[in-house]
């Protein structure tokens, strides 16, 4: 074994030995120990403040190691206010809150004086920290407020206690640097309403109230103390109320509610003639000058009825609501409500200003729709009335549609007889000539080449639909053959039925021979030479037939006067047209012929005459000439003519050349108005 | 075996006095089994039949358990310890005399030898302190233990501080608490083996 082993074996024997051995407390336990051999429990003391009755004390509690305040009477106090001090201990320690002093200990010292020990707050009395506010505005209103319903809270509880405060005052409130509040010296504070009453009136014997005015105090702070406390009447929590009130006032002023000395102050509460808060300080709300007005009045029962009531109107206030104290007016409680509600209210406010320009623009542009409306209405109105107007005039109309579309069908009826006519008159072999092409004359005439080709189909049909008939067709055929100058084609129907039609079968045998119109087209003098031969053979119809189907099919040509004055037969002579002057000269010779065929045609119509002579002729009426459409001059000096007709007749006519007498004077006159006569 | 199982339960002793609880058996076999062969060896009981006499003892020790009447007597404890443990020497002594009487006597002679309650006592002092250390090296940290043992070595507290960079207060503090707990644990572990209650 070696030395530092056997060193360390005696080490671990002696500690084994130690833990069987008898222990002693204190040196396991030091602070056990420490508690064990105080025989003072405080010390350190030190002075901190002086009350009326009592001094405060700051001590070490040597058992706690903490510092607490210490309240003792003075050195020479009576003998009298050891009850009443420890009786104000007790009161205290009966009190449980958090905004009320708290006790620790209440007993007696070494020279039997008795004591008791307190929380030692960190801190000023309200009054330092009011002066503070009034000198550099430190604490604002609203802080000090809350204070001060801390204090309300505090009294609450105590009345709850049954237990009256009777000198609260701001010097007995401490105020904590952290917002902590306690209401201290409940020194005159008693029990109310309890058994021990009995103890309050041994308490309140002269003789005690006469060893605390010892010290210059009367019962109670004036400026604080209810009316009712000053005149020594039975007190209630009536006083402490009055006492709130007077500490809100100086909350509010940051001054004491009374002025002057204890004698005025005094006064003056007694006589309830307090200036109220609005006028001794600047920026007090007028709601809650109400309120201390009303906890400050003379009569008990014109205060709050509980400090609950009071403390209600100042949150009230806090919240932005006015107190029930102060009669506030409708503009008040709004402006007090916008407060409350600044955000709320102006989203209200921004929302229905949002609402009212929209109706506002929704409104603006019905109405617009609406103007629109009536004047769309008022447009339909009249629209709808010339609507009416025009459906009856579509209904006159459509009535006139009908007459002239049942006009039409008689007029369709009519031209499809004509038309019938025309086939059946075209069909039928025209041998009286005189009598058989009576009826379809007219027609051919207006529209030769239409009359033509009708009779070409239904001569065509019939000779396919009728075979019994087609010797008569064909016949028809020759006949249409030869007005159109097609002889050569007309030949072979001639053939067919030799015996009729004998004269004109002959003449078209010579001219079929003699020439062919597919090959070069009939010239005016051929035409003429045709013409002569058929008028030659009195067939004057199938001659006018001939020169208006070639007129309508080939047109005016060189020399067709000769054509046209081959119509007139014997009297052709009597006719001359210059075609350069477009003038016709007609010498009748004395001899008197019409100008008109016996269909009544006017083979002059075929000729452009602008001018024209009428020389020796036994001519009466101007319709004879009627048909010249283009008679821009006429020499009417050799004819019998008297009276113009109608001159409508005449449209182109400008130059009439008469004999002085030929006219009238009604009809020369009349002439005058519309052409040059001569 | 845990601290909290130490508080929590009957003494050793207590529960051994069921002799049907395994448990407690093994647990007893390891408590005294090398503290009774220091014993032997102490006594100088002769090398080869040391694992016999060893279990002998053992045996006996549980059985008369049962029957024993300790109470919180640490004094009465060891003379139980001694009783039982001379008396089986003695015993297995005696036994082997026929056979080998000779050399025998003297070792009889030595084995019941008076201070065989001392040689006890220093033994179980012994066995303690080390199950106790044990207990310590498992609940405190190092720095602690040797804060401990440099104490036990007589080392002054500015050196072990210097030594273990420490401030000396710190010193202070784990020296007391490890001593405290020293003393703590042996208490505890006495109570437990040697204790009904």
């Amino acid at each position: 074994m070696t030395e530092e082993s056997r060193d360390r074996t005696e080490a671990l024997n002696d500690l084994f030995k130690e833990a069987f051995e008898e222990i002693d407390p204190a040196a396991e336990s030091p602070l056990y120990g420490q508690l064990c051999s105080f025989q003072e429990r405080y010390s350190q003391s030190e002075l901190i403040a002086v009350g009326g009755m009592k001094r405060i004390l700051k001590v070490l509690d040597r058992h706690g190691n903490r510092y607490l305040a210490m309240a003792r009477l003075h050195e020479d106090a009576s003998d009298l206010l050891f009850d009443p001090f420890i009786r104000e201990a007790r009161l205290t320690a009966l009190l449980d809150h958090p905004n009320i002093i708290s006790v620790h200990d209440v007993g007696i010292d070494k020279g039997g004086k008795p004591y008791f020990t307190m929380d030692l707050k960190a801190g000023d009395g309200l009054d330092v920290v009011l002066q503070k506010a009034l000198a550099d505005g430190g604490c604002p209103l609203s802080d000090r407020l809350e204070i001060f319903l801390k204090v309300c809270d505090a009294i609450t509880y105590a009345h709850s206690r049954d237990v009256i405060h009777l000198d609260l005052k701001p010097a007995n409130i401490q105020v904590g640097h952290y917002g902590e509040v306690l209401v201290c010296d409940w020194g005159l504070g008693k029990l109310i309403g309890r058994t021990d009453e009995v103890d309050d009136d041994v308490l309140l014997n002269p003789d005690l109230l006469s060893g605390m005015t010892v010290y210059g105090k009367v019962k109670g702070t004036p400026g604080y103390m209810a009316p009712e406390q000053i005149r020594g009447e039975s007190q209630d929590k009536g006083a402490d109320i009055y006492a709130l009130g007077a500490l809100l006032y100086a909350v509010l002023t940051c001054r004491p509610p009374l002025d002057g000395d204890a004698e005025a102050m005094m006064k003056t509460a007694m006589s309830g003639d307090i200036v109220p808060p609005t006028v001794r300080g600047s920026g007090v709300p007028e709601s809650l000058s109400a309120v201390v007005m009303k906890a400050m009045a003379l009569e008990p029962a014109d205060r709050y009825g509980s400090v609950r009531d009071l403390i209600r109107e100042v949150r009230a206030f806090l919240d932005g609501f006015s107190p029930v104290a102060h009669k506030s007016g409708l503009s008040t409680e709004l402006l007090l409500f916008y407060r409350r509600n600044r955000v709320s209210c102006n989203l209200a406010a921004a929302f229905v200003a949002m609402v009212v320009v929209v109706t506002a623009l929704f409104v603006d542009r019905l109405s617009a729709k609406r103007e629109q409306a009536e004047i769309l209405a008022a447009r339909l109105r009249v629209e709808k009335q010339e609507t009416g107007t025009l459906a009856a005039r579509l209904q006159v109309e459509k009535e006139e549609t009908e007459t002239l579309a049942a006009r039409l069908r008689v007029e369709k009826e009519d031209s499809e007889a004509l038309l019938r006519e025309v086939g059946r008159l075209a069909t039928a072999v025209p041998d009286d000539v005189a009598s058989g092409d009576q009826f379809s004359n007219d027609f051919f005439y207006q529209l030769p080449l239409v009359s033509y080709e009708l009779s070409m189909r239904s001569v065509s049909e019939m000779i396919d639909s009728e075979p019994e008939r087609a010797k008569e067709a064909r016949s028809q055929l020759a006949y249409l053959y030869f007005m159109s100058a097609e002889f050569t084609k007309a030949k072979p129907h001639f053939q067919v039925n030799p015996k009729r039609m004998r004269g004109l079968a002959k003449v078209n045998e010579s001219l079929a021979g003699s020439f062919d119109p597919d090959e070069h087209q009939t010239s005016a003098i051929q035409l003429a030479d045709i013409i002569k031969r058929v008028q030659s053979m009195n067939r004057i119809a199938l001659a006018g037939k001939i020169l208006s189907f070639d007129y309508a099919s080939l047109g005016y040509r060189e020399g067709y006067e000769l054509a046209v004055a081959a119509m007139f037969g014997d009297h052709s002579d009597c006719f001359s047209y210059e075609a350069e002057t477009q003038t016709l000269t007609i010498n009748g010779g004395g001899k008197s012929f019409s100008l008109r065929t016996k269909e009544g045609q006017n083979p002059l119509r075929f000729l452009s005459i602008k001018r024209l002579i009428l020389i020796d002729t036994m001519i009466l009426n101007s319709s004879e000439i009627a048909d010249l459409k283009m008679l821009e001059e006429a020499d009417l000096r050799g004819s019998q003519i008297s009276l113009m007709g109608d001159l409508n007749m005449f449209p182109q006519l400008k130059r009439l050349i008469v004999r002085p007498d030929q006219l009238s004077r009604e009809e020369k006159n009349r002439l005058r108005s519309l052409v040059q006569v001569e | 075996m845990s601290n909290e199982q130490w508080q929590t339960r009957q003494t050793l002793i207590l529960r051994a006095r069921d002799t049907s609880d395994q448990q407690a058996w093994e647990e007893f076999h390891d408590y005294y089994e090398g503290f009774i062969r220091m014993v032997l060896m102490q006594l100088q009981a002769p090398i080869d039949d040391l694992e016999d006499l060893r279990q002998t003892i053992l045996i006996k020790l549980w059985k008369s358990l049962s029957t024993m009447e300790l109470g919180r007597d640490h004094a009465r404890f060891r003379t139980w310890l001694g009783t039982v443990i001379r008396n089986t020497v003695y015993t297995h002594c005696s036994q082997n005399a026929s056979r080998k009487r000779r050399e025998t006597n003297a070792a009889v002679a030595e084995v019941v030898a008076p201070d065989i309650e001392g040689v006890i006592e220093s033994e179980w002092r012994k066995h303690i302190i080390a199950l106790v250390i044990e207990r310590l090296n498992a609940s405190f940290s190092g720095k602690a233990m040797k804060v401990f043992t440099m104490t036990l070595d007589g080392r002054s507290v500015d050196d072990i501080a210097s030594d273990l960079e420490l401030t000396k207060d710190s010193v202070y503090v784990l020296r007391n608490r490890v001593q405290s707990r020293f003393r703590k644990e042996a208490r505890q572990l006495r109570s437990y083996l040697e204790f009904y209650e």
